[in-house]
């Protein structure tokens, strides 16, 4: 469904060639017959079988790995440990504190100690059994609390307190904004750690040419560029020996936005046993891995104006981030940059706390930073909403931006279709006539959220342009898009070639894309933070451009006129208001006379000003334009099994100009649920470091049955800077499930969570304690003077 | 070694001569080995068609060892087998059922297993042959704990008999099954719960059974409620006679699935449904037998 709303601030799109229609993915026919392979079906010909040995203890000093008896053995062609490295290694620049395999101290159970490659899996697995390790154990630390405690040992001995990352941010006057307060609402959140649950297993591929020294890896990455990066500081080697392959990949949603361990592991295993190496993880060691959003606490304390407007905002986040930097810092910023634009606040307090944990290692996840705090925020509003008498709309209405607008931290909105999915979903859902009148055990709760399309700044500053497409045209008239842009399932692919395609008015049908292979596709940052449909779309639109405006000068000369005098039809193209007229082939063939094969380069940068402002840390966060949405949620309840029921969600999502409908709308299901998972089910759990749950049994992703009918609108609020207007569509719907979840659920019960998920066990606890209080509450009420404390009014 | 013979006796025979690790479906067998190479010698009994499908015999039914959940979900059976039939569709997902069989299932006498509490409530009895020899055990004696039964290293299960129950005139008899799982399907259950009821031409009830699993190493008859129940008139009133005191012997335990006293809670409001269940059912004038 698609909302056309007059009152958008841009004209409704002109009607197009490519774009805007319902294009399946160009890469799905592969899929859906099995065709595909993916980094696990590869070998390009035999290759050893590689193992990782991990730690068993979740902190201990490393006194011996002793190899010998496992090399002795039959079929076992080489053992590594940390000391087969060059130099550690992690996404941020500067924070690299971890090894691809632990050196000196192990700081997580199941962290990766040595490896092991051989000729088959049986010698593979007598070799891992055969290393001798020695660990002298440490004190552990598994939760934040302990580790930031008073006299805590420590993981790192650069960071003082297990702190990792401390933020401090101050916009406007806080303590002005709550005494112009009519209420001020402070509340505790707590969110349990959560995991990707990509569906394909992470496999590597690595060849070493000893004759050559050259390395090239095949890999389930979503960032082969910043992969080849560390392949190379890792292994000590120069970028140009090595090549780096991202074939079919089975899902990311962040656990492959930063190089991973095993994926440098397998590269040196190739180099020392001097030939190809495959290492394949199970699903337990793909948890292991992990990278997941952190358990996060967050003390939020908003105030508001009777109107509903927000006065102030004072909130305290802290990240559980396991034992490795990874994207952590970026994590705890995000946290605290995205309590800014989606709504126009008056002023905002924020300390963030990333803190170290001898767990595995949390990271980047779809909606990266964003989700908990958005679970508290949206969750307040409502709560507040409710002791003002306000309808939770006019609450989120009082607030709207109006683009273009600057934040109080310097953020640039372009363009902001919130008002309209507020519309869309608060119409679509029956808000006004159902809400509240559901009979109990039933409800209706609403959210907002919003995310960035690309991070403006990327992690890798080199002074590049942000996104490069190639375009090559030949003698055999297909046009070929060359880019590195990692298609993860998301459908970057067919989008770059619905772009050119639209351009140059041509059928999908000519078009070809060949991606990410670092020998022969321009370099890419990769696919996270929501980047590609902007910033290699807008790339792909100027490459295409340029290639017209090369075929639109060829059919001139041939025809003798100027390039303003033809008029470009794709398939043909004439000598306006005249029969004069060539084929496409004829004009490739003119093109080519003149230079030969075609080859037009397309770059594309974010603004200047959309790329954040001045203070320490102010590019996370910042963007050239940010998608906006709105959701409602019908809950179930069974307040006697604590049974929570997904009845429908009505989501509404301002993509811009959504390129692909069809792709767009399952982006934004696939949002919707994931927060879903989050919300109700899934939970990494941990005992004393060990994984109680890390696999798809225990580790609870919704199937089928749990799902809901997910009604999408889509909101296209042409944003100025986006190709054809468009913005990020594959993560803003998830931020606003779980708060909506949680205030449908109040409004069929009457009580508020503040702790996800929101499991049976957990809300019948609670749905318990809330008798228990009740019973309490009526007794000393019962009793004349005694008082019942205010402390109870939760 | 691995056998996979064609017909029971050559299977005894086999199991006769020396230790064998018993395959039916594989889907307890092969996820307890992941990780592993098979070291065991097999026997795969899965060409032993002679044990598969249900047949009535009268005094009793007879499901064949081989049959398996889909098996079960699809038979044309009186309302005395709705809880079974429930439970068959419940177990893991659409993959699992068609592989995995109800003996399998009793054999592997996980504390969790769908199978046992609908079975137990029927009064269900595990057939088990050895080469030469037969006998039959009552399911509650069969399921020692966690993973241990009362089944012989020679013998193999090869049937499961449940009593034909509403003998007599007029009497008519039906069953039901809840299961709680933190999602609906492919999921260890955090508690389940069945009920078998017979009903006389006035209205009460006359037999029953109520078992409910994964709260204890193995799945437990409630004979306390059982016997407060008999002679009750079959109304929604009876969901209340179910009380705390009644789930007493159960000893549920905390783990990543569910806290011990999530799983107590939610068991016995689990038997007032599926009591109510029935009631409703009978009020309804639905089809007993
Ligand atoms: C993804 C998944 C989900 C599952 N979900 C559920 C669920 O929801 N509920 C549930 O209860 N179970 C579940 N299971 C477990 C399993 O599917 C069932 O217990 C199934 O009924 C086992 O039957 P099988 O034929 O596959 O047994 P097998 O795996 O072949 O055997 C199981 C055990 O019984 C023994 N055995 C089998 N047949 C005989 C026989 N005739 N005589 C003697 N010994 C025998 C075997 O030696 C073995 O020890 C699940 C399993 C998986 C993999």
């Amino acid at each position: 469904m698609r909302h056309e709303d007059v009152s958008l601030r841009r004209a409704p799109a002109p009607p197009t060639h490519s774009i805007g229609s319902r294009t399946p993915l160009v890469d799905g026919i592969e899929k859906v017959t099995g065709r595909a392979r993916y980094t696990a079906d590869l070998p390009l010909g035999p290759t050893l079988v590689g193992r990782i040995g991990r730690s068993p203890v979740a902190h201990g000093v490393i006194r011996r790995i002793d190899a010998t008896r496992a090399l002795a053995l039959p079929g076992v062609r080489a053992v590594i440990t940390g000391e087969d490295f060059a130099a550690p290694y992690g996404v941020i620049p500067i924070s690299q504190n971890e090894w691809p395999l632990a050196r000196g101290k192990v700081r997580y159970r199941g962290e990766p100690l040595f490896a092991v490659a051989a000729e088959d899996e049986a010698a593979a697995e007598a070799a891992l059994a055969a290393v001798a390790v020695d660990i002298e154990p440490l004190p552990a630390l598994f939760t934040a609390a302990e580790a930031r405690a008073p006299g805590a040992p420590l993981l790192h001995e650069n960071k003082p307190g297990n702190i990792e990352r401390e933020v401090e941010q101050d916009f406007g006057d806080v303590a002005a904004g709550f005494a112009a307060a009519d209420l001020v609402l402070e509340r505790r959140y707590e969110c349990a750690e959560v995991a990707h649950g990509q569906i394909e297993l992470n496999a590597t591929v690595a060849h070493w040419e000893p004759e050559r020294e050259r390395l090239t890896v095949h890999s389930v990455t979503q960032v082969p560029y910043y992969l080849h990066l560390t392949l190379a500081q890792t292994l000590g080697l120069d970028s140009s020996q090595i090549r780096v392959v991202k074939p079919f990949v089975g899902g990311g949603f962040g656990h492959r936005v930063e190089p991973l361990n095993f994926e440098m592991v397998a590269a040196a295993l190739a180099r020392a046993a001097s030939g190809a190496v495959k290492l394949e993880l199970t699903r337990e060691e793909g948890f292991l891995t992990h990278r997941g959003r952190p358990a996060t606490e967050t003390r939020l304390k908003i105030g508001m104006k009777r109107s509903g407007e927000i006065t102030a905002v004072d909130a305290e986040v802290v990240q559980r981030g396991g034992a490795y930097g990874g994207y952590g810092l970026v994590t705890i910023l995000y946290a605290g940059a995205l309590l800014h634009a989606l709504y126009k606040v008056g002023a905002v307090r924020y300390r963030g706390y990333r803190v170290y944990t001898n767990l595995p290692p949390c990271g980047a996840m779809r909606g990266h930073g964003a989700v908990n705090v958005r679970f508290a925020f949206e969750s307040l509003l409502d709560e507040m909403a409710a002791e003002l008498g306000l309808d939770p709309f006019v609450v989120r209405r009082a607030n709207l931006i109006e683009p273009p607008y600057r934040t109080l931290n310097d953020l640039q909105v372009n363009s902001c279709g919130l008002a309209q999915c507020l519309d869309a979903v608060e119409q679509a859902s029956g808000w006004r006539e159902r809400r509240g009148k559901l009979g109990r055990g039933r409800g209706l709760g609403m959210a907002c959220s919003h995310y960035v399309s690309g991070s403006a700044k990327p992690v890798h500053w080199s002074g590049e342009p942000h996104a490069v497409v190639n375009l090559k045209l030949d003698f055999d008239t297909g046009i070929t898009v060359l880019t590195g842009a990692s298609d993860i399932g998301q459908g970057s692919s067919t989008l770059l070639a619905q772009v050119v395609a639209e351009v140059l008015l041509l059928p999908m049908a000519r078009i070809r894309v060949v991606a990410t292979d670092s020998a022969l596709t321009p370099k890419d940052n990769g696919s996270y933070s929501s980047r590609v449909s902007f910033m290699v779309g807008n790339a792909a639109l100027r490459a295409a451009q340029g290639l017209k405006r090369v075929l639109v000068e060829a059919a001139a000369k041939r025809m003798e006129v100027e390039p303003d005098d033809i008029d470009w039809q794709g398939e043909s193209c004439c000598v306006a208001g005249t029969d004069r007229r060539m084929d496409f082939a004829q004009v490739v063939q003119a093109a080519l006379a003149d230079t030969g094969t075609l080859t037009v380069k397309g770059t594309w940068s974010t603004p200047p000003e959309t790329q954040g402002g001045k203070f320490r840390g102010a590019a996370v966060g910042s963007t050239a334009g940010f998608s906006y949405a709105a959701q409602v949620v019908e809950v179930s309840v069974d307040e006697d099994t604590g049974m929570v029921r997904v009845e429908r969600v009505w989501v509404a999502h301002d993509c811009g100009r959504a390129l692909n409908p069809l792709a767009v709308e399952g982006q934004v299901q696939g949002a919707v649920w994931m927060g879903m998972g989050q919300a109700l089910s899934e939970e990494t759990r941990y005992h004393a470091g060990l994984p109680l749950a890390a696999n798809f049994l225990d580790y609870r992703i919704p199937t089928i049955a749990e799902s809901p009918p997910i009604e999408v609108t889509l909101v296209e609020s042409m944003d100025p800077l986006g190709p054809f207007g468009a913005k990020e569509a594959s993560e803003g719907g998830l931020h606003a499930f779980p708060p909506a979840l949680a205030a449908a659920v109040c409004d069929a019960i009457g009580l508020r969570v503040r702790e996800l998920p929101l499991s049976p066990d957990r809300l019948l606890e609670a749905i318990q304690a809330r008798r228990r209080e009740e019973k309490l509450r009526a007794l000393r009420a019962g009793r004349p003077g005694a008082d019942v404390p205010e402390a109870e009014r939760r | 070694m691995y056998l996979r013979p064609a017909t029971v006796d050559e299977a005894l025979a086999a199991l006769a001569a020396r230790p064998l690790a018993v395959l039916a479906g594989g889907t307890d067998f092969y996820p307890a080995r992941v990780g592993r190479p098979v070291v065991e010698d097999v026997l795969d009994v899965s060409r032993l068609t002679e044990l598969r499908g249900i047949r009535d015999e009268g005094s009793h039914w007879r499901i064949g060892a081989l049959t398996t959940w889909s098996d079960v979900a699809r038979a044309d059976l009186p309302p005395l087998f709705r809880g079974l039939q429930q439970a068959a569709r419940e177990v893991g997902g659409r993959q699992i059922q068609n592989a995995g069989t109800v003996a399998g299932n009793l054999c592997n006498a996980s504390p969790a297993a769908d199978g046992a509490p609908p079975l137990m409530a029927l009064g269900a009895q595990v057939e088990l042959a050895r080469f030469g020899a037969r006998r039959t055990v009552p399911l509650s004696d069969f399921i020692l704990g966690n993973r241990r039964t009362a089944r012989g290293a020679d013998e193999l299960a090869t049937a499961i008999l449940v009593p034909a129950w509403a003998r007599q005139a007029g009497h008519s008899a039906r069953s039901a099954f809840l299961k709680l799982g933190a999602r609906r399907y492919l999921v260890i259950s955090i508690a389940m719960v069945a009920a078998t009821l017979e009903v006389s031409p006035t209205g009460k009830i006359t037999r029953c059974g109520i078992a409910v699993g994964a709260c204890s190493p193995v799945a437990k008859r409630l004979t306390a409620l059982e016997k407060r129940l008999l002679g009750e008139r079959l109304t929604a009133g009876i969901a209340a006679l179910a009380a705390p005191a009644h789930l007493a012997e159960l000893a549920p335990i905390d783990d990543v699935r569910a806290a011990a006293q999530y799983r107590r809670e939610a068991a016995l409001e689990l038997v007032r449904r599926a009591l109510a269940a029935l009631a409703a059912e009978a009020g309804a004038g639905r089809d007993w037998s």
